[in-house]
């Protein structure tokens, strides 16, 4: 266990922090420039706190009232930075050898250790190449081998999947999950990614200006955002329903409001929360034919740009419940979709996700 | 208009001020060019061998060789700490210190000399202080090598300080977070990251040490076998042997020109290492 409580006075605003990270995946979230790189750097000692204390599992590492500050090399923290730190002048296996030459592990020790990690994160093929010889996906599998191979109590990931492109962004996801899933340590995960939070997280914790302002399990964020930031950087539907029926085909018949959904993988009975990605939903102006299991009607209530740049809009389907549609701007036109047009809005089945009780 | 791969001058007539660069360019190549090809053109690789077998031509070589490789040695062993301190720490009188240290560059190797005469001499405190030890400096091979590192010492420290200095420091933050200590960090880090500026920092210097006179004839004399080393050797050689002094210069001037080629222009991938840029003098703010 992660425990922080520190202040440190950035350019526009205070940083006053606290936060406790236990065994397994935090997500901390939060706009760019809200404080959360600075917060890592702080915790890795990179950075020395104006005030406060960091504790690692009852161990010190910073106390300002007793004058304690322990020096990066002797916290115990892995830290996998935003670039890429590689060692340009060491091969892979020498980069992920690294920390353990310099805690002075015995030669077969090292060779060991470094094999087995190279082995684990599947870059035994990579091993005797040169950084600049990777991609940028197999670069942050190194960054990430080179601190986990230190068997580190806390590790620190700094949006390790933010610069690489949205195919390798979705393939690493699974990939990284995994490795994650399979750490003993306390990791804590910045992203400002909203789907890097939900595929990652168990826990959220959302930072603001410098502040944490909530923070818990992922499914209590999804049912209770403490904030209209936290709503909208999930983005995503929440619906909640009773379990009425059974369809023939086995999928569980769920009353949303007035109206009836077709669910998937639903054994138990009673209320229910599922989540819809609004990317999954459909939008069209006839009642669609096709082979998706859920369709609603309802009256465009708004028609929202995304953030500049991108080119979608995501689109609010009045109704109970109200549903957000992310389509692109050129279907949005092509559809003439308005405030108070009527649209059929449809998902297959299996874009529900139910959330656990 | 087509479009051009370089930045032209937006105004000025097309290409006014490339020819003028060009111009100024030729000068310059001509004037630093021309003695070189003067000297070149007197002599054959006949006549290098013929002088190069005369004994005080090879005393010379010999004993240029020696204290320039012995400066340098010392050079490297000195002022690499000294480049790696000004580098990451922060201490009062640290501006003083970097004039001190470059001071050697600009002061006229006469003077650098007679100073060094003064402090070492017979007479002088540090060289009272050693005669008691049983080592004497002027006029002695040792004198040439304190003479040559005092004038070759700045050649070094700048091009390292500026190696060391703009090495990443995400670099350094990720060795931190890894456990390296500070001498780890610095051996296995960012001595291999600048070592294409240490290179080029002990090209520029052992070249400076080969060529250094005024400091040498000055603070240790002219004493063929101890002393003469091959700048003076030419400079002897003048006044009553053209021939030899030509063969001379052609060796000086063949091997400085070899230093800095070989070393100065180490291409990085050749040490398998890809620069990037960081900010200079930024490691000490920590």
């Amino acid at each position: 266990m992660l425990e922080l409580q520190v202040r440190f006075q950035l350019a526009e605003f205070p940083l006053e922090a606290r936060l406790a990270v236990p065994i397994g995946v935090t997500m901390l979230v939060g706009e760019s420039g809200s404080g959360k790189t600075t917060l890592l750097r702080l915790t890795a000692g990179i950075l020395r706190p104006d005030s406060g204390r960091i504790t690692l599992g009852g161990r010190v590492l910073f106390d300002r009232d007793a004058g304690v500050c322990e020096p990066p090399r002797a916290r115990g923290v892995g830290y996998v930075s935003q670039d890429d730190t590689l060692f340009p002048h060491l091969s892979v296996r020498e980069n992920v050898a690294f920390g353990l030459h310099a805690a002075h592990r015995p030669a077969a020790e090292v060779r060991d250790r470094a094999q087995r990690t190279l082995e684990r994160f599947g870059l035994l093929p990579l091993a005797e190449r040169r950084p600049r010889q990777l991609s940028g996906g197999q670069q942050q599998r190194v960054a990430l081998a080179r601190a986990v191979v230190l068997d580190p109590e806390v590790l620190l990931l700094d949006e390790p999947l933010s610069a690489l492109d949205l195919a390798t962004r979705r393939a690493l996801r699974g990939e990284l999950r995994r490795q994650l899933e399979s750490l003993p340590c306390a990791t804590l995960f910045v992203t400002h990614h909203p789907g890097d939070a939900l595929a990652f997280g168990d826990r959220i914790a959302v930072m603001e200006r410098g502040r944490i302002t909530q923070s818990g399990a992922r499914d209590e964020f999804l049912r209770h955002p403490g904030s209209a930031y936290v709503a909208e950087f999930l983005g995503v539907n929440l619906v909640a329903g009773v379990v009425a029926g059974r369809a023939p085909d086995g999928l569980a018949l769920v009353t949303v409001g007035d109206r009836t959904l077709a669910v998937p993988d639903l054994e138990r009975d009673g209320p229910v929360r599922m989540l819809i990605h609004p990317r999954e939903v459909v939008l069209s102006r006839q009642p669609p034919v096709g082979s998706a299991r859920n369709v609603l009607r309802g009256v465009v209530e708004e028609v929202l740009a995304e953030p500049p740049g991108v080119e979608n809009v995501r689109v609010i389907l009045a109704g109970r419940p109200a549903l957000a549609a992310l389509v692109t701007r050129q279907s949005a036109e092509r559809l003439g979709l308005k405030p108070g047009i009527e649209a059929y809005a449809s998902f297959k089945a299996s874009a529900i996700l139910v959330l656990p009780n | 208009m087509k479009p051009r791969a370089t930045p032209t001058p937006a105004s000025g007539g097309p290409a006014t001020l490339f020819f003028l660069a060009l111009a100024a360019t030729t000068a310059l190549v001509a004037l630093l060019a021309l003695p070189f090809i003067g000297l070149l053109a007197r002599v054959t690789p006949a006549g290098i061998l013929v002088h190069l077998a005369q004994p005080q031509v090879l005393v010379a070589l010999r004993l240029s060789l020696f204290t320039t490789l012995a400066s340098t040695a010392t050079v490297i062993v000195l002022g690499t700490p000294t480049a790696y301190l000004l580098v990451t720490r922060e201490f009062p009188g640290k501006r003083l210190l970097e004039v001190l240290l470059q001071l050697p560059m600009v002061l006229p190797p006469t003077v650098a000399g007679f100073a060094l005469l003064m402090a070492f001499g017979r007479a002088g405190f540090a060289g009272r202080a050693l005669d008691v030890l049983g080592i004497s400096l002027p006029f002695t091979t040792l004198g040439v090598v304190v003479a040559q590192v005092f004038m070759a010492a700045p050649f070094y420290i700048a091009p390292a300080r500026a190696g060391l200095g703009s090495i990443d420091r995400r670099y350094l933050e990720a060795a931190d977070t890894l456990g390296a200590g500070e001498a780890f960090r610095f051996f296995r880090v960012m001595l291999p990251i600048a070592l294409p500026a240490l290179l080029s920092g002990v090209a520029m210097s052992a070249a400076r040490a080969l060529g250094e006179f005024g400091a040498t004839i000055t603070f240790a004399g002219n004493f063929p076998g101890t002393t003469q080393t091959m700048p003076l050797a030419v400079y002897m050689a003048m006044q009553s042997d053209l021939d030899t002094a030509v063969v001379l210069s052609v060796l000086l001037l063949l091997m400085s020109f070899g230093l800095l080629l070989g070393l100065r222009s180490a291409p990085a991938g050749w040490l398998g290492i890809q620069a990037r840029a960081g900010t200079p003098g930024s490691l000490s703010a920590r």
